[in-house]
């Protein structure tokens, strides 16, 4: 697939005929400078975004052709994402941010919130319920962001630079629970890094780079230093 | 679409954390909705008055004044009320009469006497055309046709007054007035022979006045200085003796029609002393002694306009420093003091006018008659009586010819956008017209206020419309990120939308609210202070608003939707964010 933004002489080719195919439950780590494109194709997975030329088709469901609403479903109740800017809203609790996902489809109030405490619990957060995001820490509002994700009981987690807002000890944690979701869930997992430590981890690395797949390293492998981020 | 609990939960906890916005937002759709209530209601209470004046739903068919050359008599006859009711477009018609002789009224109220002019001032209608309210209902009719009447009795009519220039009978007018002073009494009033059932004589405890002071027996003056402001009339109502006196408040019809006839009023600025009111009859409440029958009749129940109660209190309480009535006061007498309490003496074919006495043929008699309450259907000048009563008196003073042309015919039509065929049949085929309306002219600047109205409220709703729009806008762009949050985890571009307009929506709601609230407020406010600060004007309400249900209803109507119009173009930018970029924004 193609995708490019803006027009004329300001218009900038993101992606240049990208061709991926992910398995079930494989935990794959697209890597590449800023700007090579990998967060766009993270987004077109996602159907947050749409190609210019080419398809997609995302858990049996061709995104391109499908309209907005059955897309919505699709990451309402089968894809989870988590954002490097963890992506919170201020004004609701932790579990008001968990349960958000609940809003856009029919659901128990009982049952919302039984989910979304399970989920906190399942990121060590369940204490944490009725704090604000403001008064959590980066690691902390990531695992809120996680347990987000999670609540939908998804089967593909997008993430885009998970640990980049992190340390290192944090980055780690969250590095090892995406691992342990990976192994024991069977949720695919596509994690757009930079940082060597989280594409180690990958089955599978893909590095990008100018909007083209430059080189794919099988699980074995360890991930190439494409260069800074 | 998200469901609907959900949604309502999320814009309202959205409306509640930016109360600045909200604020920013609501301001002018409460200023515009507020003023949008305000002359609605200013408008229809004017619009209300009006009706009150003028029934706007009827016109009336009139003669032309000038004669025409082919020689037609415009008579408003009865044939000609059928050919009217046998119209498609006819609902009712119902003619009116005025009386077509002099007639002349003596009463008092508050004690002050009046004498005025009845002929013009006077007419009759069908009974049932007035039902305003109980009493009217009740009262409002023929009682003369009522031939089994047990309280018409034979009785001893009341001695007469000397000093009566405009009611007393004829046998009464006897004795010149120059002989007011030493006159003798009438040493027996009472005729011998006595039908069986008569009521005894003039009762024992008839006081007849002393020499020099006039005798009367008008059934007006005050038994003795009353001992409050508003004087007991529960003795008057009592007695069947007729030695009870009367109250001294009567003929308020009397004093409006005063005002009416301008100089044909006179009025005598000291009381005079007290006299007795004698009346023989039983239920003495409604019936009097007929002069002239010499039986027991029920007064001739009269209405009065609100027009004349106006003019009464803006012009004619002020100049005589008397109490100011409304309609309510006019009820309020009638039920304290009784059905006795606005009664005045008619003296038929004579007059006030170039200094009184006698005008027709026919002598002139007194009948007694009484105010049952104030009616839209009155003469707006004068008083209405139920219109057998005035074809009797024309017959019996004018001849038949008189007795049988109506003044006019009020006709309620079906659908009043058929007023113009009708108009025209009745020029073209009838010679009739149709009177020109004053209250079709006051309906049309009532409407055209209203308009301007409205219109100026649109204009302050439309600036609020652009004022939410533009709020609307920034609060989306500054909301990027959420908006891209809520699409990631499943939002349509439909939730979006629907959660902006809800917003919106909420702001109109409770916007409108407030504008209602403050519009009551306003307008309490203003009531309170024209209360004791504008001076009194011919229908001056007691509450210059009528916040109807309906205008309230339009008004939160209007204003949730002018906000949705409002929060439209933002909602619609916020649905067609691209997700992906509003997530990207830091």
């Amino acid at each position: 697939m193609t995708k490019s933004y803006g027009s004329g002489t300001g218009k900038t080719q993101v992606l240049r005929g990208v061709s991926l195919d992910v398995k079930p439950g494989e935990l794959l780590a697209l890597v590449g400078q800023s700007g090579s494109g990998k967060s766009t194709l993270l987004n077109i997975i996602g159907g947050l975004d749409m190609p210019d030329e080419g398809e997609v088709e995302v858990l049996g469901i061709d995104t391109l052709k499908a309209g907005d609403t059955k897309r919505a479903k699709l990451r309402n109740q089968s894809i989870g994402f988590v954002f490097q800017a963890f992506n919170l809203l201020d004004h609701l609790s932790c579990l008001g941010n968990v349960t958000i996902p609940a809003a856009f489809a029919q659901s128990k109030k009982k049952e919302v919130e039984d989910r979304g405490r399970e989920a906190l619990r399942r990121v060590g957060l369940a204490d944490f319920a009725h704090r604000k995001p403001s008064e959590l820490s980066g690691g902390q509002k990531q695992r809120v962001a996680i347990a987000r994700a999670l609540f939908g009981q998804p089967t593909l987690l997008l993430c885009d630079e998970p640990t980049g807002n992190l340390d290192s000890e944090t980055g780690k944690g969250v590095i090892e629970f995406f691992q342990e979701l990976n192994a024991k869930d069977k949720v695919t997992l596509v994690i757009v890094t930079h940082e060597k430590r989280v594409s180690s981890v990958a089955k599978r690395v893909i590095a990008m780079k100018d909007g083209a797949i430059v080189e794919t390293s099988e699980q074995e492998l360890q991930a190439k230093e494409v260069g800074p981020a | 679409m998200m469901p609907v609990g959900s949604l309502a939960r999320m814009v309202v906890s959205n409306t509640l954390r930016s109360p600045r916005h909200f604020i920013l937002s609501a301001f002018g759709i409460v200023i515009g909705i507020g003023a949008f209530v305000l002359f609605l209601a200013l408008t229809q209470r004017a619009g209300d008055t009006l009706e009150k004046v003028f029934p706007v739903d009827e016109v009336e068919v009139v003669a032309p004044t000038v004669t025409s050359l082919v020689g037609k008599q415009h008579r408003l006859e009865k044939a000609t009320v059928d050919r009217i009711l046998a119209r498609p477009e006819v609902a009712s018609a119902i003619p009116r009469m005025n009386i077509g002789f002099p007639a002349a009224l003596r009463g008092s109220f508050e004690g002050k006497e009046f004498k005025l002019e009845l002929g013009g001032f006077m007419d009759g209608v069908e009974s049932s055309y007035v039902q305003d309210d109980e009493l009217i209902r009740d009262v409002f009719r023929d009682w003369d046709a009522i031939k089994d009447d047990p309280n018409r009795i034979a009785c001893v009519p009341p001695p007469p007054d000397p000093d009566d220039d405009i009611a007393a009978s004829p046998t009464f007018r006897s004795k010149p007035k120059k002989q007011q002073s030493g006159w003798d009494a009438p040493t027996d009033p009472v005729p011998v022979k006595l039908a069986p059932g008569t009521p005894p004589p003039i009762p024992p405890d008839y006081v007849m006045p002393p020499a020099g002071q006039p005798a009367s027996p008008w059934p007006i003056e005050p038994p003795a200085p009353p001992p409050a402001p508003v004087p007991d009339a529960g003795s008057a109502a009592g007695s069947n003796t007729g030695s009870a006196t009367a109250a001294g408040s009567n003929a308020g019809a009397g004093s409006n029609a005063g005002s009416a006839v301008g100089s044909a009023v006179v009025i005598s600025q000291t009381p005079p002393p007290p006299k007795r009111y004698y009346n023989p009859c039983p239920n003495p409440e409604r019936y009097y002694c007929d002069d002239v029958e010499k039986m027991c009749k029920h007064r001739v129940p009269t209405v009065v306009s609100s027009t004349i109660v106006e003019l009464y209190n803006t012009r004619f309480a002020k100049a005589h420093k008397m109490i100011s009535a409304d309609e309510n006061l006019v009820r309020g007498l009638i039920k304290t003091r009784g059905l006795s309490a606005m009664r005045f003496s008619v003296g038929l074919g004579n007059t006030v006018v170039g200094g009184g006495g006698k005008v027709t043929q026919k002598p002139p008699r007194r009948v007694e008659a009484v105010i049952v309450g104030v009616s839209n259907r009155a003469l707006r000048m004068g008083v209405t009586v139920p219109i057998q009563y005035i074809e009797r008196w024309n017959r019996e003073f004018m001849g038949e010819e008189v007795a049988t042309a109506f003044s006019s015919i009020i006709v309620r039509l079906k659908d009043r956008n058929q007023l113009a065929p009708f108009s025209q049949w009745l020029k073209d085929v009838e010679d009739l017209r149709l009177e020109d309306s004053l209250g079709e002219q006051f309906a049309t600047v009532i409407f055209v206020i209203r308009l301007l109205f409205l219109i100026i409220s649109v204009a302050i709703l439309v600036v609020a419309v652009i004022n939410i729009g533009h709020n609307f806008f920034i609060q989306v762009s500054e909301r990027r990120r959420e908006i891209g949050i809520m699409r990631a985890v499943g939002a349509t571009e439909t939730d979006v939308q629907l959660i902006v307009l809800g917003e919106a929506a909420i702001i109109g709601l409770v916007g409108g609210l407030i504008g209602i609230g403050l519009a009551v407020a306003i307008g309490s406010t203003w009531n309170w202070y024209a209360t004791g600060n504008i001076p009194r004007f011919p229908f001056k309400p007691t509450s210059w608003f009528d916040f109807k249900l309906w205008i309230w209803g339009s008004a939160l109507g209007f204003s949730t939707l002018f906000c949705i119009l409002g929060g439209y173009l933002p909602a619609r930018r916020a649905a067609k964010m691209h997700p992906a970029q509003a997530l990207a924004q830091q």
